[in-house]
């Protein structure tokens, strides 16, 4: 099940940023979609390709509060496992999802962007992220 | 490299108690009371008020969020804490500023602290042998499977950051709400 991790352990950004930078990239080329963030799932930028940092720690604060939120209403509303939330709005969309326990990926594109596709990039970021946080969480269990 | 500390005695804890409240100057016109020169109104909080900012979040939000939000607001007092008491200082003595934060929070009622900081390696120790305000509330409040001091962890990081210059996460470790028998934080590089 996705869920967020409830037990408080939170990856170093350091590791986890130096881990997915390449992906972050070779996703942002795509073109599908026009930034990308991937944050901690307490809010905390690992990576992200926006203008400007303060642009990038909003956004992680809000897909943060987003996923947090759908999650919370997945599971009290017995609507099952959280797979991805979306928000649609007149210029653009915003879609993000759980990139395992401990991390988000979040995505803007914009209005004509085919959502199928953004959703499948976005996957396999997040997939790519929660590959590169179970390395560390592999040593770091066993330490 | 040296390692600095700072632990207080009770004399200690009494004196920055009296410093702290006698720096504090009501205003009859407005009823705020306003610390050391500074232009905003400072009030006494009931430390569960604070603890219940991470609990009424993380109902709605999940914990890792709330836990985020909770320390972005702690980050920036621990911060201005650290500038303000920065002011008046030489050159030369941020490691100074940061071992006042023990003085300070005690002084304010947080909690008697210790704090270490190690110069070579740029990282910082923190805890609260019988627990800080918020903890205790935590632990009044009922066992809880997460760290409680989310205020905290951002206060100290903040802190760190104002004083010594260093950019680093502090992570809760032990907490007095999860049944720990302190609260502790260790520094972690963010930067």
């Amino acid at each position: 099940m996705i869920s967020l991790d409830p037990s408080g352990r939170l990856v170093p950004r350091l590791f986890a940023a130096d881990a997915i930078s390449k992906e972050l990239r070779e996703a942002a080329r795509s073109g599908q979609v026009q930034h990308i963030v991937v944050t901690r799932a307490d809010g905390l930028v690992i990576g992200h390709n926006l203008p400007t940092p303060d642009l990038a720690k909003r956004l992680a604060a809000m897909s943060a509060a987003i996923v947090g939120t759908a999650i919370m209403a997945s599971s009290e509303l017995e609507r099952g496992t959280f797979r991805v939330a979306t928000l649609e709005a007149s210029e653009g969309r915003i879609m993000c999802m759980s990139a395992g326990p401990q991390a988000i990926v979040a995505g803007m594109a914009n209005k004509s962007s085919d959502m199928d596709r953004v959703s499948r990039l976005l996957r396999g970021l997040a997939n790519q992220v929660e590959e590169a946080i179970d390395q560390w969480d592999g040593g770091a269990l066993k330490t | 490299m040296p390692v600095h500390r700072a632990a207080l005695s009770g004399t200690q804890v009494e004196e920055g108690f009296r410093a702290m409240v006698g720096a504090l100057v009501p205003d009859k016109e407005t009823g705020f009371n306003l610390w050391a020169g500074s232009k905003d109104p400072v009030m006494l909080v009931w430390s569960p008020r604070i603890y219940e900012f991470l609990q009424v979040l993380e109902s709605t939000l999940s914990y890792p969020p709330a836990r985020g939000l909770c320390r972005e607001v702690g980050y920036r007092s621990g911060f201005d804490g650290a500038k303000e008491i920065e002011k008046g200082r030489g050159a030369g003595t941020q490691w100074k500023v940061l071992l006042a934060m023990p003085s300070v929070l005690a002084g304010a009622g947080w909690g008697i602290s210790e704090i270490v900081y190690d110069e070579g390696s740029r990282s910082v120790s923190w805890e609260f042998p019988k627990g800080s305000a918020v903890g205790v509330a935590a632990r009044r409040a009922g066992p809880r499977s997460t760290p409680a001091c989310a205020f905290f962890e951002g206060f100290g990081a903040g802190w760190a950051m104002g004083s010594v210059g260093i950019d680093v996460e502090m992570i809760e470790t032990e907490c007095v709400g999860q049944g720990g028998h302190a609260c502790r934080f260790e520094s972690r590089p963010l930067g």
